[in-house]
Protein backbone atom coordinates (compact mmCIF):
# COMPACT_ATOMS: atom_id res chain seq x y z
CA UNK A 1 0.00 0.00 0.00
CA UNK A 2 1.24 3.34 -0.78
CA UNK A 3 -0.28 5.89 1.82
CA UNK A 4 1.90 8.98 0.46
CA UNK A 5 -0.15 8.76 -2.90
CA UNK A 6 -3.26 9.21 -1.73
CA UNK A 7 -3.36 12.74 -1.95
CA UNK A 8 -2.49 12.75 -5.64
CA UNK A 9 -5.99 11.20 -5.96
CA UNK A 10 -8.02 13.88 -4.31
CA UNK A 11 -8.08 16.60 -7.70
CA UNK A 12 -9.47 13.94 -9.90
CA UNK A 13 -11.99 12.63 -7.59
CA UNK A 14 -12.88 16.20 -6.91
CA UNK A 15 -14.03 16.92 -10.36
CA UNK A 16 -16.88 14.40 -9.53
CA UNK A 17 -18.07 15.81 -6.32
CA UNK A 18 -20.42 18.34 -8.35
CA UNK A 19 -22.60 15.20 -8.97
CA UNK A 20 -22.63 14.07 -5.46
CA UNK A 21 -23.45 17.47 -4.24
CA UNK A 22 -26.31 17.50 -6.93
CA UNK A 23 -27.66 14.00 -5.47
CA UNK A 24 -27.70 15.51 -1.89
CA UNK A 25 -29.27 18.29 -2.41
CA UNK A 26 -32.11 17.13 -4.76
CA UNK A 27 -32.79 14.16 -2.60
CA UNK A 28 -33.08 16.76 0.32
CA UNK A 29 -35.22 18.81 -1.31
CA UNK A 30 -37.24 16.06 -2.26
CA UNK A 31 -37.14 14.40 0.79
CA UNK A 32 -38.91 16.75 3.05
CA UNK A 33 -41.47 17.76 0.26
CA UNK A 34 -42.53 13.70 0.34
CA UNK A 35 -41.85 13.64 4.33
CA UNK A 36 -44.24 16.90 4.87
CA UNK A 37 -46.88 15.19 2.99
CA UNK A 38 -46.54 11.85 4.94
CA UNK A 39 -46.13 13.45 8.01
CA UNK A 40 -49.16 15.32 7.51
CA UNK A 41 -51.05 12.18 6.77
CA UNK A 42 -49.75 10.21 9.52
CA UNK A 43 -50.86 12.92 12.21
CA UNK A 44 -54.59 13.01 10.18
CA UNK A 45 -57.70 11.94 12.20
CA UNK A 46 -58.89 9.92 9.48
CA UNK A 47 -57.38 6.27 10.34
CA UNK A 48 -57.11 5.30 6.77
CA UNK A 49 -55.11 8.25 5.71
CA UNK A 50 -52.65 8.07 8.78
CA UNK A 51 -52.34 4.20 7.96
CA UNK A 52 -51.62 4.58 4.00
CA UNK A 53 -48.43 7.27 5.74
CA UNK A 54 -47.76 4.60 8.31
CA UNK A 55 -47.38 2.11 6.31
CA UNK A 56 -45.14 3.75 4.59
CA UNK A 57 -43.07 4.79 6.82
CA UNK A 58 -42.63 1.35 7.83
CA UNK A 59 -42.25 0.11 4.30
CA UNK A 60 -39.71 2.83 3.69
CA UNK A 61 -37.56 2.19 6.67
CA UNK A 62 -37.75 -1.33 6.73
CA UNK A 63 -36.26 -1.78 3.33
CA UNK A 64 -32.37 -1.48 2.53
CA UNK A 65 -31.61 1.66 0.29
CA UNK A 66 -29.63 -0.82 -1.91
CA UNK A 67 -32.56 -3.18 -2.74
CA UNK A 68 -34.31 0.02 -3.28
CA UNK A 69 -32.13 1.22 -5.62
CA UNK A 70 -32.56 -1.77 -7.72
CA UNK A 71 -36.33 -2.61 -7.20
CA UNK A 72 -36.48 1.16 -8.58
CA UNK A 73 -33.71 1.29 -11.38
CA UNK A 74 -34.41 -2.53 -12.69
CA UNK A 75 -38.45 -3.34 -11.48
CA UNK A 76 -40.07 0.28 -12.49
CA UNK A 77 -38.83 0.20 -16.22
CA UNK A 78 -40.46 -3.31 -16.61
CA UNK A 79 -43.62 -2.50 -14.41
CA UNK A 80 -44.16 0.81 -16.56
CA UNK A 81 -43.45 -0.89 -20.04
CA UNK A 82 -46.36 -2.86 -19.37
CA UNK A 83 -48.84 -0.46 -19.19
CA UNK A 84 -47.17 1.26 -22.16
CA UNK A 85 -44.91 3.99 -20.68
CA UNK A 86 -41.35 3.54 -21.83
CA UNK A 87 -38.74 5.00 -19.48
CA UNK A 88 -35.48 4.65 -21.32
CA UNK A 89 -34.92 8.29 -21.54
CA UNK A 90 -34.49 8.46 -17.47
CA UNK A 91 -31.15 9.02 -16.11
CA UNK A 92 -29.53 7.08 -13.91
CA UNK A 93 -29.01 10.06 -11.72
CA UNK A 94 -32.96 10.97 -11.31
CA UNK A 95 -32.91 6.71 -10.24
CA UNK A 96 -31.23 7.43 -7.32
CA UNK A 97 -32.17 11.06 -6.55
CA UNK A 98 -35.43 9.06 -6.60
CA UNK A 99 -34.75 6.45 -4.41
CA UNK A 100 -32.75 8.29 -1.70
CA UNK A 101 -35.69 11.06 -1.55
CA UNK A 102 -38.19 8.23 -0.97
CA UNK A 103 -36.10 6.15 1.92
CA UNK A 104 -35.03 9.34 3.48
CA UNK A 105 -38.54 11.07 3.35
CA UNK A 106 -39.83 8.36 6.03
CA UNK A 107 -37.40 9.56 8.74
CA UNK A 108 -37.82 13.04 7.38
CA UNK A 109 -41.57 12.24 8.10
CA UNK A 110 -40.81 10.67 11.76
CA UNK A 111 -39.00 13.92 12.37
CA UNK A 112 -41.26 16.31 11.20
CA UNK A 113 -44.28 14.73 13.25
CA UNK A 114 -42.17 14.02 16.46
CA UNK A 115 -41.12 17.59 16.16
CA UNK A 116 -44.89 18.76 16.13
CA UNK A 117 -45.77 16.72 18.95
CA UNK A 118 -43.06 17.73 21.10
CA UNK A 119 -44.51 21.19 20.71
CA UNK A 120 -46.79 21.44 24.09
CA UNK A 121 -50.67 21.29 22.90
CA UNK A 122 -51.75 23.75 24.96
CA UNK A 123 -49.88 26.85 23.39
CA UNK A 124 -51.92 25.80 19.82
CA UNK A 125 -54.83 26.44 21.91
CA UNK A 126 -54.27 29.54 23.62
CA UNK A 127 -53.58 30.41 19.75
CA UNK A 128 -56.93 29.33 19.34
CA UNK A 129 -58.49 31.15 22.54
CA UNK A 130 -57.07 34.58 21.18
CA UNK A 131 -58.85 33.66 18.04
CA UNK A 132 -56.03 32.68 15.33
CA UNK A 133 -56.39 30.40 12.64
CA UNK A 134 -54.69 26.84 12.25
CA UNK A 135 -52.45 28.33 9.77
CA UNK A 136 -51.55 31.52 11.63
CA UNK A 137 -51.00 29.14 14.85
CA UNK A 138 -49.01 27.08 13.19
CA UNK A 139 -46.17 29.89 11.32
CA UNK A 140 -46.10 31.74 14.17
CA UNK A 141 -45.96 29.68 17.37
CA UNK A 142 -46.01 25.93 16.47
CA UNK A 143 -43.24 25.91 13.44
CA UNK A 144 -40.48 28.18 15.03
CA UNK A 145 -40.18 25.61 17.72
CA UNK A 146 -41.00 22.51 16.05
CA UNK A 147 -38.18 23.42 13.45
CA UNK A 148 -35.36 24.24 16.35
CA UNK A 149 -36.47 21.09 18.17
CA UNK A 150 -35.96 18.93 14.28
CA UNK A 151 -32.56 21.25 13.70
CA UNK A 152 -30.33 18.27 15.54
CA UNK A 153 -32.05 15.40 13.84
CA UNK A 154 -32.43 17.03 10.17
CA UNK A 155 -28.65 17.30 10.49
CA UNK A 156 -28.27 13.77 11.00
CA UNK A 157 -30.84 12.91 8.14
CA UNK A 158 -28.47 14.76 5.70
CA UNK A 159 -25.60 13.41 7.05
CA UNK A 160 -27.09 9.56 6.85
CA UNK A 161 -28.35 10.46 3.15
CA UNK A 162 -25.14 11.86 2.10
CA UNK A 163 -23.11 8.79 2.85
CA UNK A 164 -25.66 6.88 0.83
CA UNK A 165 -25.37 8.97 -2.30
CA UNK A 166 -22.14 6.55 -2.56
CA UNK A 167 -24.32 4.05 -3.79
CA UNK A 168 -25.09 5.78 -6.76
CA UNK A 169 -21.81 4.09 -8.29
CA UNK A 170 -23.67 0.82 -8.37
CA UNK A 171 -26.11 1.53 -11.57
CA UNK A 172 -23.10 3.30 -13.51
CA UNK A 173 -23.40 7.10 -11.68
CA UNK A 174 -20.35 8.62 -12.16
CA UNK A 175 -20.03 10.49 -8.27
CA UNK A 176 -17.57 10.69 -6.17
CA UNK A 177 -16.93 6.44 -5.81
CA UNK A 178 -18.02 6.12 -9.27
CA UNK A 179 -14.98 7.92 -10.06
CA UNK A 180 -12.92 5.97 -7.99
CA UNK A 181 -13.90 3.58 -9.69
CA UNK A 182 -12.92 4.19 -12.58
CA UNK A 183 -9.76 5.70 -11.77
CA UNK A 184 -8.59 2.68 -10.41
CA UNK A 185 -9.87 0.75 -13.24
CA UNK A 186 -7.54 2.49 -15.47
CA UNK A 187 -4.87 1.12 -13.46
CA UNK A 188 -6.24 -2.50 -13.54
CA UNK A 189 -6.94 -1.83 -10.07
CA UNK A 190 -3.76 -2.19 -8.61
CA UNK A 191 -4.28 0.97 -6.75
CA UNK A 192 -7.69 0.24 -5.32
CA UNK A 193 -7.27 0.14 -2.17
CA UNK A 194 -5.71 4.27 -2.41
CA UNK A 195 -8.41 5.69 -4.48
CA UNK A 196 -11.31 3.92 -1.81
CA UNK A 197 -9.45 5.58 1.16
CA UNK A 198 -8.99 9.23 -0.76
CA UNK A 199 -12.73 8.87 -1.39
CA UNK A 200 -13.35 8.29 2.25
CA UNK A 201 -11.39 10.92 3.44
CA UNK A 202 -13.47 13.61 1.58
CA UNK A 203 -16.90 11.60 3.02
CA UNK A 204 -15.63 11.92 6.43
CA UNK A 205 -14.35 15.57 5.85
CA UNK A 206 -17.37 16.22 4.36
CA UNK A 207 -19.46 14.70 7.59
CA UNK A 208 -17.32 16.92 10.22
CA UNK A 209 -18.50 19.99 7.88
CA UNK A 210 -21.75 18.85 7.98
CA UNK A 211 -21.53 18.38 12.14
CA UNK A 212 -20.39 22.04 12.45
CA UNK A 213 -22.89 23.32 10.47
CA UNK A 214 -26.05 21.74 12.55
CA UNK A 215 -24.86 22.72 15.65
CA UNK A 216 -23.63 26.41 14.21
CA UNK A 217 -27.48 26.85 13.55
CA UNK A 218 -29.00 25.40 16.60
CA UNK A 219 -27.24 27.39 18.32
CA UNK A 220 -27.97 30.32 16.05
CA UNK A 221 -31.49 29.25 16.05
CA UNK A 222 -32.11 28.44 19.84
CA UNK A 223 -29.68 31.34 20.89
CA UNK A 224 -32.14 34.04 22.84
CA UNK A 225 -34.90 31.85 23.04
CA UNK A 226 -34.75 30.51 26.17
CA UNK A 227 -31.77 31.91 27.92
CA UNK A 228 -31.85 34.97 29.38
CA UNK A 229 -32.30 37.97 27.43
CA UNK A 230 -32.71 40.66 29.92
CA UNK A 231 -32.30 43.96 27.61
CA UNK B 1 -79.67 41.04 25.88
CA UNK B 2 -77.24 37.85 28.02
CA UNK B 3 -73.10 38.69 27.10
CA UNK B 4 -73.20 34.45 27.45
CA UNK B 5 -76.13 31.91 26.73
CA UNK B 6 -75.41 28.21 27.01
CA UNK B 7 -78.23 26.11 25.67
CA UNK B 8 -78.33 22.50 26.21
CA UNK B 9 -75.03 21.80 26.11
CA UNK B 10 -73.85 17.62 26.02
CA UNK B 11 -70.32 16.47 25.72
CA UNK B 12 -69.05 12.95 25.59
CA UNK B 13 -65.65 11.89 25.72
CA UNK B 14 -66.31 8.34 23.84
CA UNK B 15 -68.73 7.14 26.74
CA UNK B 16 -68.12 8.89 28.74
CA UNK B 17 -70.87 11.69 29.33
CA UNK B 18 -69.29 14.67 31.09
CA UNK B 19 -71.75 17.33 29.82
CA UNK B 20 -74.96 16.18 30.61
CA UNK B 21 -77.32 19.12 29.30
CA UNK B 22 -76.21 22.13 30.70
CA UNK B 23 -78.45 25.77 30.22
CA UNK B 24 -76.67 29.15 31.49
CA UNK B 25 -77.17 32.50 31.01
CA UNK B 26 -75.09 35.26 31.92
CA UNK B 27 -75.51 39.38 32.15
CA UNK B 28 -73.14 41.56 31.11
CA UNK B 29 -70.29 42.74 33.57
CA UNK B 30 -71.42 39.83 35.83
CA UNK B 31 -68.55 37.59 37.59
CA UNK B 32 -69.65 33.67 37.49
CA UNK B 33 -67.73 31.41 39.46
CA UNK B 34 -68.31 27.71 38.69
CA UNK B 35 -67.07 25.37 41.67
CA UNK B 36 -67.64 21.40 41.74
CA UNK B 37 -65.67 18.53 42.29
CA UNK B 38 -63.17 17.27 39.65
CA UNK B 39 -64.74 15.24 37.25
CA UNK B 40 -68.15 17.04 37.06
CA UNK B 41 -67.44 18.68 33.87
CA UNK B 42 -66.96 22.60 34.67
CA UNK B 43 -63.63 22.88 33.16
CA UNK B 44 -65.13 21.20 29.83
CA UNK B 45 -68.38 23.24 30.10
CA UNK B 46 -65.57 26.29 29.97
CA UNK B 47 -63.96 25.04 27.01
CA UNK B 48 -67.48 24.47 24.87
CA UNK B 49 -67.97 28.40 24.91
CA UNK B 50 -64.96 28.91 22.79
CA UNK B 51 -64.95 25.60 20.99
CA UNK B 52 -61.47 24.11 22.13
CA UNK B 53 -63.90 21.03 23.18
CA UNK B 54 -66.60 21.18 20.54
CA UNK B 55 -70.04 20.33 21.97
CA UNK B 56 -71.90 17.25 20.67
CA UNK B 57 -75.15 19.52 21.32
CA UNK B 58 -76.59 22.68 22.19
CA UNK B 59 -75.66 25.90 21.35
CA UNK B 60 -73.17 28.53 22.14
CA UNK B 61 -73.89 32.55 22.31
CA UNK B 62 -71.80 35.05 22.90
CA UNK B 63 -72.89 39.02 22.84
CA UNK B 64 -75.74 37.42 20.59
CA UNK B 65 -73.43 35.87 18.20
CA UNK B 66 -75.00 32.26 18.39
CA UNK B 67 -73.32 28.69 16.93
CA UNK B 68 -74.98 25.42 16.86
CA UNK B 69 -72.77 23.00 18.35
CA UNK B 70 -74.03 20.37 15.84
CA UNK B 71 -73.22 21.95 12.59
CA UNK B 72 -70.84 24.84 12.39
CA UNK B 73 -68.37 26.41 10.53
CA UNK B 74 -64.85 26.65 10.87
CA UNK B 75 -65.67 30.69 10.17
CA UNK B 76 -68.09 30.98 12.93
CA UNK B 77 -65.84 28.77 15.43
CA UNK B 78 -63.11 31.61 14.42
CA UNK B 79 -65.58 34.70 14.91
CA UNK B 80 -67.06 33.31 18.25
CA UNK B 81 -63.58 32.84 19.50
CA UNK B 82 -62.46 36.62 18.54
CA UNK B 83 -65.24 37.36 21.03
CA UNK B 84 -63.80 35.11 24.09
CA UNK B 85 -60.64 35.38 25.74
CA UNK B 86 -59.40 32.38 28.09
CA UNK B 87 -56.77 31.70 30.65
CA UNK B 88 -55.51 28.63 31.19
CA UNK B 89 -54.72 26.46 34.22
CA UNK B 90 -51.01 25.94 32.77
CA UNK B 91 -50.64 29.73 30.93
CA UNK B 92 -49.31 27.77 28.00
CA UNK B 93 -47.62 31.18 27.06
CA UNK B 94 -45.99 30.71 23.97
CA UNK B 95 -42.81 29.32 24.58
CA UNK B 96 -40.84 31.04 21.62
CA UNK B 97 -42.03 34.56 22.28
CA UNK B 98 -41.04 37.09 24.96
CA UNK B 99 -43.55 38.07 27.51
CA UNK B 100 -44.27 41.14 25.16
CA UNK B 101 -44.48 39.34 22.20
CA UNK B 102 -47.16 37.31 24.04
CA UNK B 103 -49.31 39.71 24.74
CA UNK B 104 -48.61 41.71 21.22
CA UNK B 105 -49.21 38.19 18.89
CA UNK B 106 -52.66 38.15 18.52
CA UNK B 107 -53.38 41.88 18.32
CA UNK B 108 -50.88 41.53 15.51
CA UNK B 109 -51.51 38.82 14.18
CA UNK B 110 -55.64 38.92 14.77
CA UNK B 111 -56.41 41.82 14.86
CA UNK B 112 -54.19 43.24 12.32
CA UNK B 113 -52.59 46.26 14.21
CA UNK B 114 -49.50 47.94 13.31
CA UNK B 115 -46.21 46.66 15.55
CA UNK B 116 -45.97 50.34 17.39
CA UNK B 117 -49.36 50.47 18.64
CA UNK B 118 -49.33 46.48 19.48
CA UNK B 119 -46.24 47.39 21.35
CA UNK B 120 -47.41 50.54 23.54
CA UNK B 121 -51.20 48.45 24.21
CA UNK B 122 -49.31 45.55 25.54
CA UNK B 123 -46.67 47.33 28.12
CA UNK B 124 -49.43 49.11 29.28
CA UNK B 125 -51.58 46.30 30.25
CA UNK B 126 -48.91 44.57 31.33
CA UNK B 127 -48.09 47.35 33.73
CA UNK B 128 -51.68 46.69 34.80
CA UNK B 129 -50.79 42.88 36.08
CA UNK B 130 -47.86 44.22 37.57
CA UNK B 131 -45.30 43.71 34.97
CA UNK B 132 -43.33 46.34 34.48
CA UNK B 133 -40.37 47.01 31.87
CA UNK B 134 -37.94 45.04 33.73
CA UNK B 135 -39.63 42.04 32.73
CA UNK B 136 -40.74 42.14 29.14
CA UNK B 137 -38.16 40.85 27.29
CA UNK B 138 -38.24 37.77 29.39
CA UNK B 139 -39.38 33.99 28.17
CA UNK B 140 -41.95 32.49 29.66
CA UNK B 141 -39.84 30.08 31.25
CA UNK B 142 -37.69 32.61 32.68
CA UNK B 143 -40.35 33.73 35.11
CA UNK B 144 -42.52 32.82 38.19
CA UNK B 145 -45.44 30.30 37.62
CA UNK B 146 -47.17 33.90 38.87
CA UNK B 147 -45.87 35.84 36.33
CA UNK B 148 -46.30 33.61 33.73
CA UNK B 149 -50.49 33.90 34.85
CA UNK B 150 -50.36 37.34 35.11
CA UNK B 151 -48.85 37.59 31.84
CA UNK B 152 -51.53 35.09 30.26
CA UNK B 153 -54.09 37.26 31.79
CA UNK B 154 -52.66 40.43 30.02
CA UNK B 155 -52.57 38.31 26.99
CA UNK B 156 -56.77 37.83 26.91
CA UNK B 157 -57.28 41.28 28.60
CA UNK B 158 -55.63 42.74 25.57
CA UNK B 159 -58.33 41.95 23.16
CA UNK B 160 -60.66 43.18 25.22
CA UNK B 161 -62.99 40.35 25.02
CA UNK B 162 -66.81 40.40 25.50
CA UNK B 163 -66.22 37.17 28.42
CA UNK B 164 -62.89 36.12 29.55
CA UNK B 165 -63.02 32.53 30.72
CA UNK B 166 -60.80 31.64 33.40
CA UNK B 167 -60.03 27.68 33.94
CA UNK B 168 -58.44 26.84 37.22
CA UNK B 169 -55.99 30.05 37.10
CA UNK B 170 -54.16 29.07 40.17
CA UNK B 171 -54.50 25.09 39.93
CA UNK B 172 -50.83 24.53 38.86
CA UNK B 173 -49.02 27.71 41.05
CA UNK B 174 -46.61 27.12 43.99
CA UNK B 175 -49.04 28.05 47.33
CA UNK B 176 -47.13 31.48 47.78
CA UNK B 177 -48.08 32.85 44.56
CA UNK B 178 -51.59 32.46 44.48
CA UNK B 179 -52.50 35.62 46.01
CA UNK B 180 -51.03 37.79 43.68
CA UNK B 181 -52.71 36.05 40.79
CA UNK B 182 -56.00 36.25 42.46
CA UNK B 183 -55.25 39.99 43.38
CA UNK B 184 -54.72 40.23 39.40
CA UNK B 185 -58.15 38.68 38.44
CA UNK B 186 -59.63 40.46 40.95
CA UNK B 187 -58.44 43.87 40.02
CA UNK B 188 -59.88 42.50 36.47
CA UNK B 189 -63.30 41.77 37.86
CA UNK B 190 -63.69 45.23 39.35
CA UNK B 191 -62.76 46.79 35.81
CA UNK B 192 -66.66 45.61 34.94
CA UNK B 193 -65.53 42.85 31.87
CA UNK B 194 -67.82 39.92 32.30
CA UNK B 195 -65.67 36.50 33.48
CA UNK B 196 -66.47 32.86 33.83
CA UNK B 197 -63.84 31.25 36.89
CA UNK B 198 -63.54 28.19 37.19
CA UNK B 199 -61.44 27.57 40.32
CA UNK B 200 -61.29 26.20 43.49
CA UNK B 201 -60.38 28.77 45.76
CA UNK B 202 -63.77 29.51 47.53
CA UNK B 203 -62.73 32.66 49.92
CA UNK B 204 -61.73 33.84 46.30
CA UNK B 205 -65.57 33.04 44.89
CA UNK B 206 -66.86 34.45 48.25
CA UNK B 207 -64.99 37.99 47.45
CA UNK B 208 -65.42 38.37 44.09
CA UNK B 209 -68.27 36.52 42.48
CA UNK B 210 -71.52 37.90 41.57
CA UNK B 211 -72.72 34.87 41.08
CA UNK B 212 -71.64 30.86 42.16
CA UNK B 213 -72.94 28.29 40.39
CA UNK B 214 -71.82 24.42 42.09
CA UNK B 215 -72.01 21.80 38.95
CA UNK B 216 -71.91 17.87 39.92
CA UNK B 217 -72.09 14.83 37.11
CA UNK B 218 -72.40 17.41 34.32
CA UNK B 219 -75.47 19.03 35.69
CA UNK B 220 -75.90 22.18 37.26
CA UNK B 221 -76.85 21.89 41.02
CA UNK B 222 -77.54 25.09 42.11
CA UNK B 223 -77.00 28.21 41.64
CA UNK B 224 -77.17 31.89 43.19
CA UNK B 225 -75.24 34.88 45.02
CA UNK B 226 -72.17 33.83 46.93
CA UNK B 227 -73.67 34.19 50.62
CA UNK B 228 -76.69 32.31 49.50
CA UNK B 229 -74.65 29.38 48.08
CA UNK B 230 -71.32 29.37 49.75
CA UNK B 231 -73.06 29.95 53.34
CA UNK B 232 -76.74 28.24 53.07
CA UNK B 233 -76.35 26.13 50.27
CA UNK B 234 -79.82 24.13 49.59
CA UNK B 235 -78.90 20.96 47.87
CA UNK B 236 -77.15 17.87 49.87
CA UNK B 237 -74.65 17.52 47.76
CA UNK B 238 -73.41 20.91 47.07
CA UNK B 239 -73.45 21.27 51.29
CA UNK B 240 -71.10 17.54 51.06
CA UNK B 241 -68.92 19.35 48.66
CA UNK B 242 -67.96 22.81 51.21
CA UNK B 243 -67.66 20.49 53.64
CA UNK B 244 -65.07 18.94 52.11
CA UNK B 245 -63.24 21.47 51.17
CA UNK B 246 -63.68 23.55 54.04
CA UNK B 247 -62.21 20.32 56.22
CA UNK B 248 -59.54 19.43 54.31
CA UNK B 249 -58.63 23.71 53.58
CA UNK B 250 -58.52 23.91 57.47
Amino acid sequence: MNLAAIPSYFPKLMTAFPVTIRITVESVIFSLLIGALVSVGSLSKNKAIAGIAKGYIAFMRGIPTLILIFLLYLGLPQVMKRIGINMQGISTITYIIATLSLSTSANMAEMMRASYLAVNKGQLEAAYSVGMTFRTAFRRIIFPQAFGIAIPTLGNNIIMMFKETSLAFTVGVIDLLGKGRAISSASYGSNRLEVYIACGIIFWLCVLILERVTKFTENIYTRGRKQATAK
Amino acid sequence: MAKVELTNIHKSFGDNHILKGVDMSIEEGEVVVILGPSGSGKTTLLRTINFLDAADEGSVSVSGFKVDCKKHRKSEIIELRRKTAMVFQNYNLFANKTILENVMEALVTVKKYNKKDAEKAAIEILAKVGLGEDRLHFYPSQLSGGQQQRAGIARALILNPDVILFDEPTSALDPELVGEVLQTIKAVAQTGITMIVVTHEIAFAKEVASRVIFMEGGKIVEQGPPEEILVHPQEARTKEFLNRIINTNA
